[in-house]
């Protein structure tokens, strides 16, 4: 499996997401790091768009990534059906380009939240999530500004009955996020958008080694979604 | 040529956590029959073009690729002919 991870101007987690495809199983050589030039990711088998603040989120958290080629790229990929999640300021770029529905506004407390904090695994039909257990409860960083996912109550109600809500906040909702949303998927579960960062629970010296299970899926899972998928 | 101004505010049903704050920092001002403010955002910028229509049409291209998040938001146009 070749994956390709895009770097906005601005963005945080490229290095930590490719970090934790290696230790998933991935060769060096099959994880590449692309800049917003992309035009091209047909070749790639999961595409992921990482954490940070791609061009300071200047216009709306992920607006600006919105309008260059990779973002272009990541929608003809989209189409395909073949694995890609968005991670933090990804999953907001996922929302900007229509590829999930819903938005985000600045976290209700106006405070930018950093911690460890208690998710709930909502469904473990998708490309990201299913070597998780549905109920189970983990514990993965969030660090955010604008995590207060919202959605009107016909796309809330809608997320609900075909179960595309992946994590909920479980003990205490840092944001406001509608319905405690902490990440969200397509129909078919192979788009996938999460707050938290798992990226950075794959080592026990950061408090959480509960991401493994998440790139542990990518490589289990991802392939039987693709094949299911294929247009 | 036409100068235009683009008047950006989040849909009435979301609610601005910033609005919050701002309300209650305006009480402390203390300045009377101030009602509850508004926060939205506003572009301005000049569009070449022959016509009205044509200006208009420019504006939702912009509005609507990258101004505005339809998800959330709405705005509206002011548009003069210079």
């Amino acid at each position: 499996m070749k994956a390709a991870i895009i770097s906005f101007p601005g963005t945080i987690g490229e290095q930590d997401i490719q970090e934790a495809l290696l230790s998933a199983g991935f060769e060096a050589g099959d994880v590449e790091i692309l800049d917003e030039r992309q035009t091209e990711l047909s070749t790639y088998d999961v595409v992921f768009l990482p954490g940070g603040a791609s061009y300071g989120d200047s216009i709306r958290p992920g607006a600006a990534a919105k309008v260059d080629a990779a973002a272009e790229a990541v929608v003809q990929y989209a189409a395909t059906g073949k694995p890609l999640i968005g991670i933090g300021n990804g999953f907001q770029l996922l929302t900007e380009l229509g590829l999930l529905p819903g938005g985000f506004l600045k976290n209700k407390t106006l405070k930018t939240v950093n911690g460890l904090y208690e998710v709930k695994v909502e469904s473990s039909r998708t490309v990201f999530t299913n070597q998780l257990e549905e109920g189970q409860t983990l514990r993965l960083p969030i660090a955010h500004k604008y995590g207060q996912y919202t959605a009107d109550e016909e796309t809330l109600s809608r997320l609900k009955e075909n179960k595309q809500i992946v994590l909920t906040y479980s003990s205490e909702n840092p944001n406001g996020s509608a319905a405690d949303i902490a990440g969200i998927a397509n129909e078919a579960g192979t788009i996938v958008g999460i707050m938290p960062k798992p990226e950075r629970a794959m080592n026990a010296l950061f408090g959480s080694v509960d991401g493994k299970l998440f790139f542990q899926s990518i490589n289990s899972g991802a392939v039987e979604y693709t094949e299911r998928n294929k247009k | 040529m036409f100068k235009v101004t683009v008047f950006v505010q989040y849909l009435e049903s979301v609610v601005n956590p910033d609005e919050e704050v701002l309300n209650e920092a305006i009480q402390k001002v203390g300045t009377e029959g101030v009602s509850p403010v508004k926060i939205g955002r506003t572009y301005t910028f000049h569009v070449q073009a022959d016509r009205r229509e044509e200006a208009d049409q420019k504006v939702k291209e912009v509005a609507g690729k990258l101004l505005v998040n339809p998800s959330m938001e709405t705005y509206s146009v002011e548009m003069e002919e210079v």
